[in-house]
């Protein structure tokens, strides 16, 4: 059935299929790899080799994930070799007259894309698995020679194992890469402090992870949760239409299982509770045995399909890359069926102690044992004190070694050595990314700079860390003598009364119209704006989704614009 | 002339309940055996309720129940009773005071043990979803936490899947579905007739009906408050609820037929229809509750005392 050989030096897994031709190139590289100011450079890289690929009409893809990076087609024999070979030309001369054009590209599509998942930055901070939660900055700052020093490095034969589902090697297959070294997976970073954990979300969902160690009791946990929530949310309580669960290996090991439930808004509580109930009885091995006998039948019952073998197949080559046990199906067969309730308790036991849970918006989880997860840093700089133009309360700190804005019931302090990227504009306003996610977004217009000002933060700042960021319409740069105009110019907004919804919807009208990165920026125009006159709670809610608030303005302005119609 | 009618009113929930007086001398005795004794015959809902909320106002008690979990682990008994305790903790933290006078210390400090007890609760109510005792206490945990309606409405319906009829689960509904919490009236008219009605016949569970409109009185202001008590559909809902539950010929003295009688001889004295209150100050005995009387007069005593005579005299 599945056997290995080896093409051009790449490791190679083979396995019959009926149907056409199916290959995958895999290298051992992927957003996790990056830092924040590279971000965006395997995917960058991804799609410069493909450019070329000339096959318009037939299947094929290429993806970046956060260790992996996989090309992919379906075709002829023929096809399959042609496909290749461009890739691997594509890699060894990519394309660099296509880069700023790639470049636009790769910024389509994550508008269209939406938002960024919230997890990785929570779990993770500004690095390292964390990076899929934030934008792909890089691409501000990516010139060809980073490209090509980042595919010297990582995509190489020895970094690569190619899988192939057809009847053997194609005739004439090339896989003409550079020589390297297979690259370990990064290590697991943590921005939390203590687990489980907690943070609220920006809507009426449920969303829960855990990281266990990778085995097959761990993925029939996942789902078995996903049969116990789906009877509680929705079965029983009707408080959902979604409730489901995913198992992810991360490549080194341990794996990622994954919980959601959507909800009304007005049953948000009702879904964080049902949710809460139904890991609690997990964890106490309060399991039911028929849904464990029923996952137990899916799953045998999946590797008894004609093609499993060559289904397996990305999997086997993420396992032969990440070094990873390649498991044969009689040995799975077997796991899975001595798979024990107590096994599946176990694994539940585990992921409680690692779990991270993103609450509906307000909600709180410390109630349920679960730790508030970090929005305020826990030093504050020393340095030069600066007042907000707004409210005396507020203060900048801008120190040798840290910078810090703060507030009355709480600070963000970024240190420099611990700065994941600092994003520049040209009319001077920056915003620090620490490791740990906490994010300080500077507006000059808005803070009594006197002396050196926020000069300091670009000598402390490494350069390597800098991000230049595109000009701004100057509209959308907030002053403080424009505040009126933003508020008459959002009179019609659906949001009524309470001057700081106004506010914040004014900022969220003109980004709009301002465009993308416009809109990024200025969220955090409203978010400082607003910032003197919001109460204590309504900062709790904004620094609650604070750390990751760089990136999400529409979210953060639903989240604010429901604030305040609740509390009408 | 002596009778227990005449004298001094007992304001001792203790005297009214054998049980609760037994469990909270056990607890403050420190004996464990004799505390678990109270549940070996399986007890009901409210009956588990009024012994664990024995059980939790007992100072100290959280000793002797942390060390019974520890030692106990086949059972969720004294999990169950300290998850009653920390309730009472909590209270007790923040103080009786008006939210403007409790430091953000002392809310801390509420949070920090009603998260205590939640979080037994939570572990109880997973290996045992039928505790419905256990959910009544969760109700009331979620008013403090402010995990909202729709899961007060969640825990409600958890101890009505096994027990549509506890008077104590829906008190603590009621509670929380009081405009003051984030309800509407609308919502607690529905829910009190509707339990009232869906109750047997002689069940206190019409009593509802008086708790919500003395809940109404309370938030009315101006004429529409003087008249209140006066107004005929009141009074004839309020006559009708007692006679369908403390005043019918089935009723028995379950927990919380005290401060039933109580109250409705209180909102029939407010309406100044003592004849109507007549036969609920007789049912007492002697008996009372401080609720409501200790919001009426000096001390509860006095205006109880004084509203049975003239009564008494009526009816």
């Amino acid at each position: 059935m599945l056997y290995t050989t080896e093409v051009d030096g790449v490791p190679t897994l083979v396995a019959p299929t009926a149907g056409p031709m199916n290959v995958g190139l895999v290298f051992r590289v992927g957003q996790a790899d990056e830092t924040l100011p590279t971000h965006g450079i395997t995917h960058l890289v991804e799609h410069l080799a493909l450019h070329d690929s000339g096959l318009s009409d037939y299947h094929y893809n290429g993806a970046t994930a956060s260790v992996y990076t996989h090309f992919h087609m379906q075709g002829s024999e023929a096809d399959v070799v042609t496909y290749l070979g461009k890739v691997c030309a594509g890699l060894r001369n990519l394309p660099m007259h296509r880069l700023d054009t790639e470049k636009e590209i790769l910024r389509t599509e994550a508008r269209s894309r939406g938002g960024y998942p919230s997890m990785p930055l929570w779990r993770y901070g500004a690095q390292g698995y964390g990076l899929p939660g934030y934008p792909e900055w890089g691409l501000f700052r990516l010139r060809p020679e980073d490209l090509r020093s980042w595919v010297d490095t990582y995509f190489t034969r020895d970094n690569a194992v190619l899988w192939i589902a057809g009847n053997g090697v194609p005739a004439g297959l090339r896989l003409d890469l550079p020589g390297g070294v297979r690259r370990p997976l990064p290590a697991a970073t943590s921005a939390l402090p203590a687990t489980p954990a907690y943070f609220c979300g920006d809507d009426a969902s449920v969303l829960h992870t855990a990281v266990v160690r990778r085995s097959t009791p761990a993925r029939m946990y996942a789902d078995v949760l996903e049969r116990a929530l789906y009877r509680e949310l929705r079965q029983e309580g009707g408080f959902s239409y979604t409730a489901s669960t995913s198992y992810d290996p991360r490549g080194d090991g341990y794996a990622t299982v994954s919980a959601y439930a959507d909800a009304l808004p007005e049953k948000q509580g009702a879904v964080l509770g049902g949710f809460i109930d139904v890991l609690a009885r997990m964890r106490l091995g309060r399991i039911e045995e028929h849904d464990l006998a029923s996952v137990r039948t899916k799953t045998l019952e999946s590797l008894t399909h004609p093609e499993v073998e060559a289904a397996r197949l990305p999997g086997h080559a993420l396992n032969l890359l990440t070094g990873q046990p390649l498991s044969g199906i009689e040995q799975l067969r077997a796991e899975i069926t001595a798979t024990t309730l107590d096994d599946v308790r176990a694994v539940a036991v585990e992921a409680a102690a690692t779990a991270l849970l993103q609450t509906p918006a307000r909600g709180q989880a410390d109630w349920a044992g679960f730790t508030e997860a970090p929005t305020t840093s826990a030093t504050v700089a020393a340095g030069t004190r600066y007042l907000y133009r707004e409210d005396p309360q507020y203060a900048l700190m801008v120190g040798a070694d840290a910078v810090s804005v703060v507030q009355p019931e709480s600070f963000q302090t970024v240190r420099y050595a611990a700065c994941a990227a600092m994003l520049t504009w040209p009319d001077g306003a920056r915003r620090l990314v620490g490791h740990d996610g906490i994010v300080v977004h500077l507006e000059p217009t808005l803070w009594h700079l006197s002396g050196p000002g926020l000069s300091v933060l670009d000598q402390a700042v490494h350069p390597s860390l800098h991000i230049a960021m595109p000009a701004r319409d100057p509209e959308s740069i907030p002053q403080p003598d424009t505040r009126q105009k933003s508020r008459g110019q959002a009179a019609a907004a659906p949001v009524g009364s309470g001057r700081n919804g106004l506010e914040i919807v004014g900022m969220v009208l003109l980004g709009l119209l301002s465009g993308f990165f416009a809109l990024i920026v200025l969220l955090f125009a409203g978010y400082m704006l607003t910032a003197d006159t919001l109460e204590s709670a309504d900062w709790t809610i904004l620094t609650c989704s604070g750390v990751g608030a760089a990136v999400f303005a529409v979210p953060l302005y639903l989240l604010l614009r429901t604030r305040r119609a609740r509390r009408r | 002339m002596t009778t227990p009618l005449h004298s001094p009113p007992d304001f001792r929930p203790e005297s009214a309940y054998p049980q609760l007086a037994s469990i909270k001398a056990a607890a403050r005795a420190g004996d464990w055996p004799a505390v678990a004794r109270h549940f070996d015959s399986r007890p009901g809902t409210d009956d588990m309720v009024m012994l664990a909320v024995g059980v939790g106002e007992v100072p100290g008690a959280e000793v002797m129940l942390a060390r019974a979990a520890a030692e106990e682990e086949a059972s969720t008994l004294p999990e169950f009773l300290l998850g009653a305790r920390c309730l009472e903790l909590a209270w007790d933290a923040r103080s009786s005071k008006l939210a403007k006078h409790v430091s953000r210390e002392q809310f801390a400090r509420m949070r920090e043990h009603l998260c205590n007890g939640e979080q037994l609760l939570i572990d109880v109510t997973a290996l045992e979803p039928q505790h419905t005792a256990a959910w009544i206490f969760r109700i009331k945990n979620g008013m403090g936490l402010s995990t909202g309606l729709a899961e007060a409405r969640r825990r409600y319906d958890q101890v009505a899947k096994h027990d549509p009829h506890s008077y104590r689960a829906q008190v603590a509904y009621l509670n929380q579905i009081y405009p003051k919490w984030g309800g509407s009236w609308e919502t607690v008219w529905t829910f009190v007739r509707e339990r009232a009605a869906a109750a047997p016949e002689g069940a206190i569970n019409a009593t509802l009906i008086a708790e919500a409109h003395y809940e109404q009185f309370v938030w009315t202001e101006g004429d529409e408050r003087r008249r209140f008590w006066q107004r005929p559909e009141v009074v004839n809902e309020l006559y009708a609820a007692a006679q369908r539950s403390v005043l019918h010929p089935s009723f028995r003295n379950v927990y919380g037929w005290v401060t039933a009688h109580s109250l409705f001889a209180a909102l029939f004295c407010l309406g100044e229809r003592h004849d109507l209150a007549a036969p609920h100050f007789r049912a007492l005995g002697g008996l009372a509750s401080d609720f409501p009387w200790s919001h009426f007069g000096a001390t509860a005593t006095e205006s109880f005392t004084k509203h049975r005579a003239i009564a008494l005299r009526k009816g």
